[in-house]
């Protein structure tokens, strides 16, 4: 047989040195070891045991990346229901610092759904893999960092800070972030969520231990949680902004007009701020924010990595959306005369959630 | 932490909340062209290491041991660049920048690998010979990296880095079994040939995604048919005997 006719190597033959085991012994990883190699006749050579080993790594790490990646996909779903859910809701409906009821329990489920992904993630993300899977995992941070972060926007009118961000994408703290939710919505307590918030914030991330879950807390007590990077708070922040975008539109076409007039505009700053503590979201309120997050955005140096290169491109749709609600506000005194007094564009709805 | 003051705006947000961010940006940029010039260095050493190991191409084999022994200061300057590169990686998590360096240390590897196979870095009691495949673990030695980490989080070469370096191979010995011929060198094709036969059934083992080392890896076989090409032209006109090219064919 001419030599270059096999052109499969080795199917089976010969060359059955000492060292190769065609069924290595030493199959600890527990893994459907030989799965691949069942239905061909064995495979000797020198390397495959070697190659053997490498395989069941190189499996074991495809799983957990596999894995990674179907739960960030689950997760940016389930925010970006909440981001949708916090768009329906009205600026005349928003009172000072709550959500109204409805609002908080249709989140509560999708976010239950998100910090339980989370949770279970953490398995996969321990020890030298913390890191290993963020490319796979980060956009659904920041989705729901997104989602986090425009709420929090709406109740307090700040924006979240890194390191309550880290809290809520950290995983190990599902119980307090649900209990942190429901106490929003649940009627028999006071509407004062936002002093609640914070403390029970400020508690969990401390001795997430105690309040931190009492079930699952002895199982993940070993396990890490996520490490959020500061540059995926940064782009969550960025995107943030376009929701803010949205709603200040919404707003504005649902304020009535004296509302908006400049003189309002020019006193809001003053007397809407101490009014409310700078927690209710007006149209004013939210315009002049997103001017001072733009403003923040534009000061940072953001350098020429791949974080900075994404973060260019997020901050150019950052000034299209204030550019929108600029222009929003000039349309509504330009035209807004022209409106009969008192028209509101669906006051009807307006109360409703 | 809800203590942002409030600003002079209209809104309640803090122009300063991003001041943090900052500095984690610059501090970033520092890391990275830290990294990065230590990398140029560690590149320069690779390049010079092969094109010292390029002239096995022209090169009887005999000659061979002269040749390794001129890549020599080359390689031990490359151990100390990439112990350097370990000490500043190793300060940050090792997935943070790894996509930095993982070019280099492939290329590191393959340096290794190929001078491996040319019969360096031969285990004291044993004799010098072609043929030998550098397992990861002799590559880390050599190269003065941890391989393959999993419990720690330090600057390592990884098994994928390493695979990749083995394909590179591949690739440069389908071409040796060529230039081998040119020399007069009828049996190192024979010796090439078993060789990348073994390491392909190897590589077939692997579940592959489809990334770098998927698509990579999928090119072995055309140089195995490559070498396969050159064996049977030699066996063909009888230039090699029968004996020896009848079991490298059989593998």
């Amino acid at each position: 047989m001419p030599p270059a006719g096999s052109k499969r190597p080795h199917p089976g033959g010969g060359h059955r040195g000492p060292k190769a085991h065609p069924h290595p012994a030493a199959q600890t990883h527990g893994h459907q070891p030989d799965s691949n190699t069942a239905g061909v006749p064995a495979v000797t050579g020198p390397y495959i045991a070697m190659f053997t080993e490498f395989r069941n790594e190189l499996d074991e790490h495809h799983d957990r990346r596999e894995r990674v990646i179907k739960a960030s996909r689950d997760i940016t779903a389930a925010s970006k229901k909440i981001i949708f859910t916090l768009q329906r809701l009205r600026p005349t409906a928003l009172s000072v610092r709550t959500l109204p009821q409805n609002i908080t329990a249709e989140i509560h489920t999708h976010e239950s759904r998100v910090q339980q992904l989370l949770a279970a993630l953490l398995p996969d993300l321990q020890g030298i893999n913390a890191r290993r899977y963020v490319k796979q995992y980060s956009p659904a941070l920041q989705e729901y960092l997104e989602a986090v972060g425009f709420r929090h926007y709406l109740v307090s009118g700040e924006v979240v800070s890194f390191e309550m961000a880290g809290w809520y994408v950290s995983g190990l703290n599902a119980d307090a972030v649900l209990s942190v939710e429901k106490s929003g919505s649940s009627g028999d307590k006071p509407p004062e969520s936002d002093v609640e918030m914070v403390d029970a914030v400020a508690e969990g991330g401390e001795g997430e231990g105690k309040e931190g879950g009492e079930i699952p807390a002895k199982e993940e007590e070993k396990l890490h949680g996520i490490t959020l990077t500061r540059e995926d708070y940064v782009l969550a922040m960025f995107d943030m902004t376009g929701e803010m975008m949205r709603f200040a539109i919404t707003s504005i076409a649902t304020t009535p007009l004296a509302q908006l007039l400049p003189s309002t505009v020019a006193d809001a700053s003053s007397s809407d701020a101490k009014n409310t503590g700078g927690g209710k979201s007006t149209p004013q309120t939210l315009l002049q924010d997103l001017r001072v997050l733009r403003m923040a955005f534009e000061s940072l140096g953001l350098g020429n990595t791949p974080f900075g290169r994404e973060a260019e491109k997020k901050l150019e749709v950052t000034r299209q959306s204030v550019g929108k609600v600029e222009y929003a506000f000039y349309g509504m005194v330009v035209r807004g005369s022209e409106r009969p007094e008192g028209w509101v564009a669906d006051a009807g709805a307006a109360g409703e959630e | 932490m809800a203590e942002q003051s409030a600003s002079d705006f209209g809104g309640a947000i803090d122009p300063q909340i991003f001041k943090q961010v900052q500095d984690d940006i610059d501090e970033d940029i520092k890391v990275r062209d830290e990294i990065r010039g230590l990398l140029k260095s560690l590149d320069k050493q690779e390049r010079s290491i092969q094109s010292v190991l390029s002239r096995v191409h022209a090169v009887p084999a005999s000659a061979l041991p002269t040749l390794l022994a001129s890549a020599k200061p080359s390689f031990d300057q490359q151990r100390e660049i990439l112990k350097e590169l370990g000490t500043v990686a190793s300060k940050y998590p090792y997935y943070k920048y790894n996509g930095l360096w993982s070019k280099e240390i492939q290329n590191a590897s393959y340096g290794i690998v190929l001078a491996g196979w040319l019969g360096a870095f031969t285990p004291a009691d044993e004799k010098p010979a072609e043929g030998r495949l550098m397992t990861i673990a002799e590559v880390g030695e050599q190269l003065g990296v941890r391989v393959n980490v999993k419990d720690i989080d330090v600057f390592h070469l990884t098994l994928e880095e390493y695979l990749h370096s083995l394909v590179t191979l591949i690739e440069e010995l389908a071409r040796l079994a060529v230039n081998s011929v040119t020399l007069g060198d009828y049996q190192r094709p024979m010796l090439i040939s078993r060789f990348v036969k073994e390491l392909h059934a190897g590589f077939q083992l692997l579940n592959l995604k489809n990334d770098s080392l998927r698509r990579r890896s999928d090119s072995i076989k055309y140089n195995v048919k490559k070498i396969e090409d050159v064996v049977y032209d030699l066996a063909l006109r009888k230039l090699v005997s029968s004996s020896t090219a009848q079991p490298e064919a059989e593998k």
